[in-house]
């Protein structure tokens, strides 16, 4: 009985190991859990104006407040943008939604931001994340 | 979070493969023969005989008729997070050659990760991966199936209209860089980057919200 569940998940291995390489190299990079994002920056109540005025010095505590309460999930990707402004950052492909969170820290330096990640019919959200940006290394 | 990232996988691979069309109906289209996706697939459908559990099924017949996003394992491998509709339906088609293209987007992506380390959205670094992207896919596929995929993804419901705008523009001179690289000879990946730059210092390529450092040369 235990020869067989080992075959079977010896079996099952390069499948295992397949999925999980073929899912992780879709988003290359770090996500940030909420509960280290708070550590590092705070919370704050997301104030839609403020975050919209685009000044990055104070998003990054109110990003927190979004994520933490994953405030955008199932609503409407456009009312994202309605809400937060136009997005100004880039994440994996321009139907995901990414905004900057925190100053440019210069070059190879670890910088993060706010990714809202839609459905399969590009219409509401289905996950809010933290990414980090810099510095993942290229596929080969 | 990698079992976050398999479950996301996975559940992407079941929504992707959902119909919205009445399970009666699909029974009822399926005992038809009809192919979905035929040119006179609607038409047929729309005359089929029913009964009293299907005769609603002919207002279906648009959804039915859809190619449906099952094709094979690798189709389902390679339908990853934020595509559009058409792009769907163009790796549903050609999972491989889909595949490709995804990888050369992470190629683009690199590029412009290495040229412009402080990118935004609808900067020079966007022109700039729209542009390698077109490009390469150029040289893989040939103008007018790299157009396909181009344009799939351009029909992304969450652009504005100025947005795409510039991304098609900017993939249109990508494709055409490619092209004269090849029919010159002077084809490779570096070259192509070097245009990109050259064609931003030129300042041919559209851009909403110019303001990035654009480097000497390629990186």
């Amino acid at each position: 009985m235990k020869f067989k569940g080992f075959a079977l998940f010896s079996a099952l291995l390069p499948l295992y190991c397949f999925i999980a390489f073929a899912s992780s190299g879709y988003y290359r990079g770090d996500f940030m859990s909420p509960s280290e994002a708070q550590k590092k920056w705070g919370i704050k109540k997301l104030d839609k104006s403020l975050f919209k005025n685009g000044d990055h010095t104070k998003r990054e505590s109110m990003a927190v407040h979004i994520v933490v309460n994953q405030l955008y999930v199932g609503k409407p990707m456009k009312l994202v943008r309605t809400e937060l402004g136009d997005p100004d950052s880039y994440f994996f492909s321009d139907t995901i939604y990414a905004y900057k969170i925190m100053p440019y820290p210069g070059e190879s330096k670890e910088i993060w931001h706010l990714v809202f990640i839609p459905d399969n019919k590009l219409e509401k959200v289905i996950e809010v994340k933290i990414h980090k940006k810099c510095c993942y290394k290229p596929i080969q | 979070m990698w079992l976050n990232r398999i479950t996301f996988f996975a559940l992407l691979s079941i929504v992707s493969n959902a119909t919205a069309a009445d399970p009666d109906c699909v029974d009822w289209f399926r005992g038809s023969k009809l192919e979905t996706g035929s040119k006179n697939c609607e038409l047929n459908c729309a005359t089929l005989m029913t009964d009293m559990g299907t005769f609603m099924c002919p207002n279906q017949c648009d959804e039915l008729c859809k190619p449906k996003e099952k094709g094979s394992l690798l189709s389902k491998l390679v339908f990853y997070p934020g595509l559009t509709q058409a792009e769907k339906e163009l790796v549903v088609k050609n999972p491989k050659q889909a595949y490709s293209v995804y990888k050369l987007k992470g190629r683009a992506e690199d590029a412009t990760n290495r040229n412009f380390p402080n990118q935004d959205l609808n900067d020079e670094s966007d022109a700039f991966r729209h542009f390698v992207w077109a490009g390469l896919l150029t040289k893989e596929l040939g103008r007018q199936k790299a157009k396909e995929y181009l344009d799939a993804h351009e029909t992304n419901p969450l652009q504005s209209n100025r947005e795409k705008q510039m991304d098609i523009f900017n993939n249109e001179r990508g494709q055409s860089a490619a092209e004269a690289l090849l029919k010159n000879n002077k084809w490779n990946e570096k070259t192509l980057e070097a245009k990109a730059i050259e064609e931003l210092q030129n300042k041919n390529l559209d851009v909403i919200s110019p303001g990035l450092p654009i480097p000497k040369e390629a990186k």
